[in-house]
């Protein structure tokens, strides 16, 4: 077990490493550019899709589909992202203890 | 004569303060996520300080989850290091993205490196396409004692998987990258494409592969933008087209927790 934070501390140093120390000031082609500008919107995607669902769809739960959507509402109305998390919850909880 | 380079800084949109900012917003994720894992730990029979001691060190969720799930899984060392190391492959082309912001020579580079975490970056994102460091650094220097924390409580604790769900713990991380999102693409609405497929992949790929690995493919979503590219020349720059569906000066996947808009 020791072994394996040691090793996984080791790949995760290097992982974000090597980019920055070798790469240094050097800009990406125009095309290139343009995907790593895209990247943030993939990777949040992805982001919610994995954390909503879990592996194998295990943590799919309909219930947080309102929370959710209060959240948007939220959103919309330019409430502050802590807000919005917060109201999300809330209508989760109440959601829950409801059904 | 010799050549003088005047280096010319973005404006600064974000700083210290967007960082503080959306840190605190994603720390509270972090800490329930981080709940989560030291109760799964240790209930598969890691001790709770090596627990504590990996979330220190370590401070990556999907590979922290993957390590300890292979090994409990009768896998070892190899496997462990194997599936979190797969996970982990997105950072490679996240801290290949950032090098131009950071500053120093390669070993200050490679230090700073460190404090690339998903939501950090996403939110340190510039509409130029650069990354603002100050919002990265103080929104993961929030998130990591939430991260240690949220694992010590949990380790020594263990909370029931009901008690999360009955206090709607789950609902925050996905929560907050929703928001994230919809900020991202309020101010670059040409990624909508992107941010959909990206949705598709993760929907199909979560069901066959573990969520790190989901998540690089999703990121496959983003060369959707490079074909584009391709299809109209490639020649604009990243920020230069960006701004047709944004604010001036603002609205970039990471602008939005720095421009002031949502706050």
């Amino acid at each position: 077990m020791i072994l394996v934070v040691i090793g996984l501390a080791l790949i995760n140093f290097a992982y974000k490493a090597v980019g920055p120390a070798i790469l240094g000031d050097r800009e990406f082609p125009g095309v290139v550019q343009r995907i790593v500008d895209a990247l943030p919107a993939a990777m949040l995607a992805g982001l919610l899709v994995v954390h909503l669902l879990g592996d194998r769809w295990s943590s799919a739960d309909v219930t947080v589909v309102p929370g959710l959507a209060a959240a948007v509402v939220a959103w919309y109305w330019r409430a502050p992202q802590l807000a919005c998390v917060v109201i999300a919850v809330v209508v989760t909880i109440v959601v829950r203890a409801a059904l | 004569m010799g050549r003088v380079t005047i280096r010319v800084d973005p404006p600064a949109s974000g700083g210290w303060r967007a960082g503080l900012r959306v840190g605190l917003g994603l720390s509270v994720g972090a800490f329930a996520l981080a709940l989560s894992f030291g109760a799964f730990a240790v209930s598969s029979g890691w001790p709770a300080w090596l627990v504590i001691v990996m979330s220190i060190v370590v401070f990556s969720g999907g590979a922290q989850f993957a390590a300890v799930t292979a090994m409990t899984g009768g896998g070892g060392v190899v496997s462990a290091l194997g599936a979190a190391a797969l996970i982990n492959t997105r950072f490679i082309p996240m801290a290949a993205a950032s090098a131009r912001s950071l500053r120093g020579g390669p070993w200050r580079r490679a230090m700073e490196g460190q404090t690339i975490v998903d939501g950090s970056w996403v939110a340190a994102q510039r509409p130029d396409g650069t990354l603002d460091r100050a919002t990265m650094f103080t929104a993961t220097a929030v998130q990591w004692p939430a991260w240690v924390g949220g694992t010590v409580v949990g380790a020594l604790f263990a909370p029931s998987t009901e008690f999360f769900r009955d206090y709607g713990l789950d609902v925050i991380f996905p929560c907050f990258f929703l928001v994230l999102l919809l900020d991202s693409l309020r101010g670059k609405p040409r990624h909508a494409l992107v941010a959909i497929v990206a949705v598709a992949i993760g929907v199909a790929a979560i069901w066959f592969v573990p969520g790190g690995v989901a998540l690089l493919l999703c990121g496959i979503a983003a060369g959707i933008a490079g074909v584009r590219a391709s299809g109209t020349g490639g020649a604009a720059s990243a920020g230069g087209a960006d701004s047709a569906g944004g604010a001036p000066g603002g609205g970039g996947a990471g602008s939005a927790p720095g421009d002031g808009s949502q706050q």
